[in-house]
């Protein structure tokens, strides 16, 4: 429920592997020949070490991303000239970036700033360049870093030469000039064509008359028709899924549940973790199947960042469509997270799990009128909520190309993620006055998210968060009513100070006379209050490296003692009874 | 209530529905109604000057027709002072009193007054203005309903941002209507279509890049950032107001009444007189009929020719705003012209003249035109000379640095898109003739459209540009 927008952020928990399957070869091809013609278009670079800031900032606001730096090439061979190589940077939430470089490991110098952009660099000469680019100019927080080797012309193999395309030589060799000349020259004929010679000294009127019997409405209602149809085709299936920008919260989430989907069953008793990025950062599956395996568990986790329990349903509902795959389902519960930002987000997000079915229910999950309409457009024309995805493609063709080849590199990276090494221990809050003691060497980001997190919610905020988990967990437990899949569900920490939180954790609070259509678990209310302490945490809402060994530790330990067979019969409809 | 907001379209749904259940006169009345309410979302409190307005002009053109000699002229006089003293007190006091308090060196506080300029004025006072001074000199008979005037006053579609409709062409519409013929309801679809393409695809994705030039001038120097935003915002302003005109005249026709066209691909203006037959039409003509031509039977001769053509463009500035910036940009307009015009009369009869008709050379003049707009934008979007300024030292060089291409990938697609839609236009009126096309052909092009308007459409409501004047 609390979006997390760190650097390493865990992608993919469990050891899935993903296959390329044969119609997203397809889509592969078709995607290539769109960057070709993308590529026709592609505007000249600035001449030079200029920067330049993307102008898609504000049209891509909306597809959250991972901050990332690419350069292309990242081998650049280097003759008697030196040879060039293109950076682009996105720090991924719009907040100013810096990029900075450094040859052969040397003194690092300012590249470019910018929350977004591009800028070349025309100077790469035999060595080797890294590019990191950062939160802030001190150089603390590092988002993203991309390496630039500068090669001898005599030493690329034949192999690797092979690797540059054609388009990305000519781009290289001054094509934009050739091609501001093409535009010249297609600007040229265009305006030579739209006119018969003389001036114009009239314009015609719209026509008033017509030879044939016209069918205005047949029409109109056919062209919707047909739109809503090709809509359908095109973004209900996994034509267009299959190549959403993987950084974006739609992206991640239909890679997530298509990896879910394809991963073979292990034959044990598998657990599958959802949640926020409370639980992405807290819960480690690697960790766990270490721990539980001795019981014959294998840990899942399908947590992401700004998900919600509404869109967990749906993520469910993809990737367990028997209701029976999975020996228990961990849900977490609290509070804490922006509720305005986090509604925004949460469209996008589930468009790729949304079905037409669920206009109605979805659309539900909001309190504005027009949230409501743009969720209920969303379900039925789903492309409305790609939109951002859709002209990003447009726009960076071949970086879309590029991140959808290096998936397996994100999803190597989830299952390897280890958590954040740094803490904010030193930072003390008086609950009396409210003041707040940082050490230096937090970042403002890293303050900022200390501040909200003591922000209690307002009591309209809390029955709302507490309406909306009350119904979607009676939805979840509904739909796996008749199934032996056990539904856990654990508070998640309230942040490095929940010891001084007025909100309570307890089962009650969130589901308190709900009638329940299956028993379920829950952990006690008091679990994780051991790790509501600075040193566990990084930011004010996730815990650090040692923070999810903790989590982890204590959640597999509690799974494997409530989940033995004799335990069993004790699940309960009210948890606190045993 | 903006046309790209989906309140309109519910407002207007709403407003076509009962419109048809009813007899026309009642239809009428409801259509009046409506457009005060309309007009009232902004603000309630400015009904009282569009009724003012009405109700004055309704009375002395009911007392014009039948007046003569000087008691005529005087209430044309009325007319025109109750008429441009509401539009030049709310418009044209600040700036007026703003900049004699300037150059009395007294402090602006003193003289500046907190007016809030209503939405869509300078529109409704020329339509209002056009009436009386048509009823003056006998072009047009009174209208002796007041339902009527006042419908031709507030219909809603022309009411915030015209195009400048005129008594003697509107009227008789309102006085004869008739149901519209299926093509016309299909040619109405087609324009109202049209027009949020123009307006959330085209107009707010340039937005995008002329806003991010305009909004941070000093973070942006060079030529290349200068002519990227200005032929930004050139492009914007184009596909914003004609947008705005081609839904309001898709509106007006779905109801029965045909406005007149306003915008005819202006960028592929070849030469200043060209661009001002191309570019919002109605105003052009307005002050071509009520202005240029009063002022030019007076005085003969070729300066006052000149002059007149300066004093007509500088007014056209103003009547854009308020600002400096707007006489200046209306000036650069009235220099063209007549710089245009010395240049024919020098080179008439020369081989420069005949190669420059050579259909070869049309692409070298609308680049040259389009270029010249251009650089007016630098007055026309500044909020500053000042800022004018630093645009015109930009793009012709003075900062001594390149700058930054604005354009994205998206813009430039969209760039070509735009003049191949605006060059079949041009050529065989492709657009127009969607509305007779067979459903092989419309079916397809609705489906692009609606793809477009969904997948592609500036999600952020940008608010029209002409609104403001």
């Amino acid at each position: 429920m609390t979006d997390n927008f760190s650097t390493n952020r865990p992608f993919l928990c469990g050891e899935a592997s993903i296959e390329t399957s044969p119609r997203s070869k397809i889509l592969y091809g078709l995607l290539l020949l769109a960057i070709c013609v993308g590529a026709c278009f592609a505007p000249p670079s600035a001449k030079g070490e200029i920067a330049q800031p993307s102008g898609t900032a504000n049209a891509t606001d909306h597809v959250k991303r991972a901050p990332s730096i690419n350069a292309t090439p990242e081998r650049v061979t280097v003759g008697v000239e030196p040879g060039r190589s293109e950076i682009r940077w996105d720090t991924g939430d719009g907040s100013v970036g810096f990029v900075y470089v450094s040859t052969n490991g040397e003194k690092r110098t300012l590249f470019a700033t910018g929350p977004t952009g591009r800028a070349t660099a025309p100077w790469i000469k035999r060595a080797s360049y890294l590019f990191e680019l950062y939160r802030d100019v001190e150089q603390r927080t590092l988002l993203a870093a991309v390496t630039i080797s500068g090669v001898s012309a005599l030493k690329v193999s034949p192999k690797a030469s092979l690797k540059v395309s054609p388009l990305t030589t000519l781009w290289q060799n001054n094509a934009q000039w050739l091609l501001a000349a093409v535009a010249l020259v297609v600007l040229y004929f265009a305006v030579y064509f739209s006119t018969p010679g003389e001036m114009r000294t009239g314009f015609p009127a719209e026509p008033s008359t017509s030879p044939r019997q016209l069918h205005v409405v047949r029409n109109l209602l056919l062209g919707l028709v047909v739109f809503a149809c090709v809509d359908g085709a095109i973004f209900h299936t996994e034509l267009y899924t299959s190549i959403l920008a993987p950084d974006s919260f739609a992206g991640r989430m239909a890679i997530l549940t298509r990896a879910e989907k394809e991963r073979v069953s292990s034959g044990l008793k598998e657990v599958l973790v959802v949640g926020d990025s409370r639980v992405a950062e807290g819960f480690s599956a690697t960790a766990a199947d270490k721990l539980g395996s001795e019981g014959g568990f294998k840990f899942v986790s399908l947590a992401e960042p700004a998900s919600s329990i509404d869109i967990w349903y749906y993520m469910l509902r993809e990737i367990d469509p028997t209701a029976r795959r999975y020996s228990a389902i961990v849900i977490p519960y609290g509070y804490g997270y922006n509720r305005r930002r986090g509604q925004l987000l949460k469209i996008p997000m589930a468009a790729p799990l949304l079905r037409y079915s669920d206009c109605f229910d979805f659309t539900s999950s909001f309190e504005e009128w027009s949230d409501r309409f743009r969720a209920f457009t969303a379900c039925i024309l789903r492309g409305s909520a790609l939109q951002s995805d859709v002209i990003d493609l447009f726009e960076h063709p071949a970086v879309r190309a590029e991140s959808i080849r290096s998936e397996h590199k994100r999803i190597l990276a989830r299952a390897a993620y280890k958590g954040r090494a740094d803490d904010i221990a030193g930072t003390s809050y008086d609950p009396n006055t409210g003041q707040i003691t940082f050490p230096s060497r937090l970042t403002e980001t890293q303050r900022e998210a200390i501040k909200g997190s003591l922000q209690e919610p307002s009591q309209s905020e809390s029955e709302q968060l507490i309406a909306l988990q009350r119904q979607w967990i009676r939805r979840i437990l509904k739909r796996y009513s008749n199934s032996p899949t056990a539904i856990v569900l654990v508070p998640t920490p309230r942040g490095p100070f929940g010891r001084f939180s007025r909100t309570s954790m307890a089962y009650q609070t969130f589901f308190s006379g709900m009638t329940m259509d299956k028993p379920i678990l829950s952990l006690p209310e008091h679990t994780f209050d051991f790790l509501e302490a600075p040193e566990y945490y990084f930011d004010g809402y996730h815990v650090n490296a040692k923070g999810r060994q903790k989590f982890t530790e204590t959640v597999v330990a509690e799974l494997v003692k409530q989940l033995k067979p004799a335990n069993s019969a004790h699940f309960a409809s009210d948890p606190e009874q045993f | 209530m903006l046309f790209n907001s989906f309140q309109y379209w519910i407002f207007f749904l709403i407003v076509l529905a009962l419109f048809y259940s009813v007899p026309f006169r009642v239809g009428k009345v409801l259509l009046l109604c409506a457009s005060y309410v309309f007009y009232m979302w902004w603000d309630p409190r400015f009904i009282v000057l569009i009724l003012t307005s009405t109700i004055v002009d309704y009375w002395l053109g009911i007392l014009l027709e039948s007046a003569s000699g000087r008691r005529k002229k005087l209430l044309l006089v009325v007319s025109l002072v109750v008429n441009l003293g509401i539009l030049g007190f709310f418009k044209y006091y600040n700036f007026f009193a703003g900049s004699l308090a300037t150059l009395l060196h007294l402090p602006q506080s003193s003289v500046i007054l907190q007016i809030i300029l209503p939405v869509g004025i300078s529109f409704y006072t020329f339509a209002s203005l056009s009436y009386t001074i048509d009823v003056y000199w006998g072009k047009m008979k009174a209208v002796r309903n007041f339902i009527d005037y006042a419908f031709f006053i507030a219909f809603f579609p022309h009411l915030i941002a015209g195009p400048i409709i005129r008594g003697r062409q509107f009227i008789s519409q309102i006085q004869n209507w008739r149901r519209p013929a299926t093509v016309v309801v299909q040619s109405g679809i087609v324009l109202i279509l049209s027009g949020l393409l123009k307006k959330i695809v085209f107009a707010d994705r340039f937005a995008i890049v002329s806003d991010k030039y305009f909004g941070d001038l000093g973070g942006h120097p060079g030529w290349l950032s200068a002519w990227s935003g200005c032929v930004a915002f050139a492009l914007q302003v184009f596909f914003d107001f004609s947008g705005y005109t081609d839904i309001a005249r898709g509106c007006a026709k779905l109801l029965g009444f045909e406005f007149p066209l306003n915008f005819a691909r202006p960028a592929l203006s070849r030469n200043p007189p060209d661009l001002w037959q191309r570019w919002h039409i109605t105003l052009s003509l307005w002050l071509r009929d009520y202005l240029f031509m009063p002022l030019s039977r007076r005085r003969r001769g070729r300066f006052a020719l000149y002059r007149n053509l300066i004093l007509v463009m500088v007014l056209v500035g103003l009547w854009h705003g308020a600002n400096w910036t707007f006489v200046l940009w209306g000036a650069y307009h009235g220099v063209l012209l007549l710089s245009h015009r010395v240049f024919d009369r020098a080179t008439a009869g020369t081989l420069l003249s005949e190669v420059m008709r050579k259909r070869l050379f049309v692409p070298f003049s609308v680049a040259l035109m389009f270029l010249c707009y251009a650089v007016s934008v630098a007055f026309f979007r500044a909020s500053t000379l000042q800022d004018s300024a630093f645009i015109l030292r930009g793009m012709f060089g003075f900062h001594h640095v390149t700058g930054n291409f604005l354009f994205t990938t998206g813009t430039v697609v969209l760039f070509f898109i735009s003049l191949f839609l605006a060059v079949a236009q041009e050529r065989n009126q492709f657009i127009d003739r969607l509305a007779l096309a067979p459903a092989r052909v419309q079916i397809p092009a609705y489906v692009c459209v609606f793809l477009t308007l969904e997948l592609f459409p500036v999600t952020d409501q940008v608010p029209f540009v002409y609104f403001q004047f």
